[in-house]
């Protein structure tokens, strides 16, 4: 969970523009050209102006930034990446690429220069380790590493074994790493560890910065959003800086909860709750805090980007959020469809033994209720076989 | 012959009865929070506000709790009248009175130990379990309270470090907010037990050592029979 965002200093112009003159003489002719790739899909330049607007806001930038963005854009097409696929289900990658209607961060996301992407490249077997072989040494300290999926680190990492020679995804991470400029984790297995950390962790996965012991920018979701991505490659472009952080995450992206700024938080002020699917409150799109929403403690911007070419998103359709951008979610917030309150919790000195909140709550108030009435049963039992018992009774104390 | 033993000032009855009456309200409205129990289907114009005004009750109440704490922690140590913490230290004289008395309370033969004045050590060790609870419900509360707080309603500068403060350092302990989370919905029922327990103890006291105990917190005094 977030702590405040530090203030950073805004980056200077002409600082910015010297930077992406140097990116765009660097790797000129590499990767894909935008403007190209806009017109192939038909889209106008007043629509990637218009977003260009909608990224630097999202960034927290002046308006005067919008050149720059838009200059941004374009290298970040011709970036090299390599992004490593490791314990993971590839939903972050499906996701970005499967869309019917790509807008233009899932456009320049599709077609970011990847020299290695075990999804979508061309080559295969040796051709494609000399590939991402050839950029680890000839772009050393410029290429752009992502990484999805957790990194099992049982067993020297022996879960996970990649590529012709069978090499660990814990090796693997650990050379392209060293030679990246930044790391970005992508999805909540990279950022935290994913449904295979969750307890008892059989492979002892681990989140990246934890498994290699290097500070990454963790981009959280299940999926995450592209355009949490192609901000933050933006802002690295820009400023040759990572974003200012908080906990680890974009402060632009993740800093504001999904309860503050939901569509449906008048509901939830109103006291008006979904009580079950498909319910009166249902139709209405009344709050969904009953059927176990957990807004409350999930930070990220669905709220404002949406999903699928913004289309919509988890609350706006009807279901709560699962929080699947925080820390151990799968753990934290089960079951997912019932509020905490609900919530199962280790019962105290029952061992393996769970049961909700609520239930150890009243059942607590309700044993103390049983000893109480024993209690004054018991004395007045004693009192009415000892008549005069109250005679000796002495100074008190309160 | 009957005599006036003064037990409670009127400062102290009052903070009692703040602790009390809102450490209810924070109950039944934590409760509501936690799981809105009723539900309006049809509401009127849009002056609808049940969970808004639940919550503010609960911050208010909440904010009653913390002044009455830290009022008693200043008390325990410093107050003119009977500071508290002369009913804890020494340690081992003063557990062996609870012990005596908690033995009391279970068998009923023994003569119950005397302590004058004073509250008795058994009382002062529940005192300051429950306050240690209301301590936890304070920081983790705060915690909790800092994601929905805009800096810019603040009276005064400190509060939003305060705020921060006790997410930091409740997440630190307990692991995630929704962790803490679930610590500030446990010790609430925790609380409210430890709480029924000292209300029956008090009409027990009253019924069987026969000294007006429920007097004390209405009126200050207690009555002892003296020969």
């Amino acid at each position: 969970m977030p702590k405040c965002p530090h203030p950073r200093r805004a980056p200077s112009p002409p600082d910015v523009e010297r930077r992406l003159d140097g990116l765009e003489a660097r790797f000129q002719g590499r990767g894909h050209d935008l403007e190209e790739l806009l017109a192939s899909r038909g889209i106008s330049r007043r629509s990637f102006l218009k977003w260009t607007s909608m990224m630097t806001a999202a960034l927290w930038l002046p308006p005067s930034f919008e050149r720059s963005v838009a200059r941004a854009a374009a290298v970040a097409t011709r970036v090299p990446v390599v992004w490593l696929h490791l314990q993971e289900c590839t939903g972050c990658t499906e996701s970005a690429l499967r869309t019917a209607y790509p807008g233009i961060s899932e456009l320049i996301l599709e077609y970011l220069s990847f020299d290695y992407h075990e999804t979508i490249m061309a080559p295969a077997g040796e051709a494609a380790e000399k590939s991402l072989e050839d950029t680890v040494e000839s772009h050393r300290g410029a290429y752009l590493c992502v990484m999805e999926g957790s990194i099992p680190t049982a067993m020297d990492g022996k879960f996970l074994r990649l590529g012709p020679k069978g090499e660990t995804g814990l090796s693997l991470a650990r050379r392209v790493a060293a030679g990246a400029k930044v790391v970005i984790a992508i999805g909540h297995c990279a950022s935290y560890g994913g449904p295979q950390a969750a307890a008892p962790n059989p492979t002892g996965a681990k989140p990246v910065h934890e498994a290699l012991g290097i500070q990454t920018i963790r981009i959280p979701g299940c999926p995450y959003n592209a355009v949490n991505l192609v901000g933050t490659v933006l802002h690295l472009l820009l400023t040759g800086e990572v974003p200012a952080l908080v906990d680890g995450r974009p402060a632009w992206a993740y800093s504001k909860r999904i309860h503050d700024t939901c569509p449906r938080r008048a509901h939830f002020d109103a006291g008006e709750f979904v009580e079950q699917w498909g319910d009166e409150g249902a139709r209405k799109g009344f709050c969904l805090y009953k059927v176990g929403c957990k807004g409350p403690y999930t930070w990220n911007n669905c709220n404002e980007m949406q999903w699928n070419q913004a289309a919509s998103f988890p609350i706006r359709a009807g279901h709560g959020c699962i929080g699947c951008s925080e820390d151990a979610f799968w753990d934290d917030m089960a079951p997912l469809e019932k509020p905490l309150a609900e919530g199962a919790v280790a019962i105290p000195f029952l061992k393996g033994v769970e049961g909700s909140v609520d239930t150890v709550g009243w059942t607590l108030i309700g044993a103390t209720a049983v000893g109480i009435a024993g209690h004054a049963v018991y004395s007045a039992a004693r009192k009415g076989s000892k008549p005069g018992h109250d005679g000796e009774e002495g100074n008190h104390g309160a | 012959m009957i005599r006036r033993v003064r037990r409670m000032t009127v400062m102290m009855r009052i903070m009692h009865w703040v602790l009390a009456l809102s450490v209810a309200a924070c109950f039944v409205t934590g409760l509501y929070i936690a799981k809105p129990f009723w539900f309006r289907p049809a509401p009127g114009p849009a002056d609808v506000l049940v969970m808004g005004n639940v919550r503010f009750a609960h911050f208010v109440s909440a904010m009653l709790v913390d002044v009455a704490f830290l009022s008693w922690c200043y008390l325990f140590f410093f107050s003119l009248d009977e500071p508290f913490v002369r009913s804890l230290v020494p340690f081992r004289k003063r557990w062996g009175e609870a012990w005596a008395m908690l033995r009391h309370y279970f068998t009923l033969r023994n003569k119950p130990p005397t302590r004058d004045p004073g509250i008795d050590p058994l009382n002062a060790y529940g005192f300051v379990v429950i306050h240690f609870l209301v301590f936890v419900q304070m920081v983790t509360g705060f915690g909790l309270m800092r994601p929905t707080f805009s800096h810019a309603n603040s009276l005064v500068p400190i509060w939003p470090w305060i705020l921060g403060l006790s997410e930091r350092v409740s997440v630190a302990v307990f692991g995630s907010l929704v962790a803490v989370r679930q610590v500030h919905h446990l010790a609430g029922f925790v609380i409210v037990a430890l709480a029924t327990i000292h209300v029956y103890l008090q009409i027990w006291r009253d019924i069987f050592w026969t000294e007006g105990h429920i007097s004390v917190v209405f009126s200050g005094y207690k009555y002892v029979e003296e020969e």
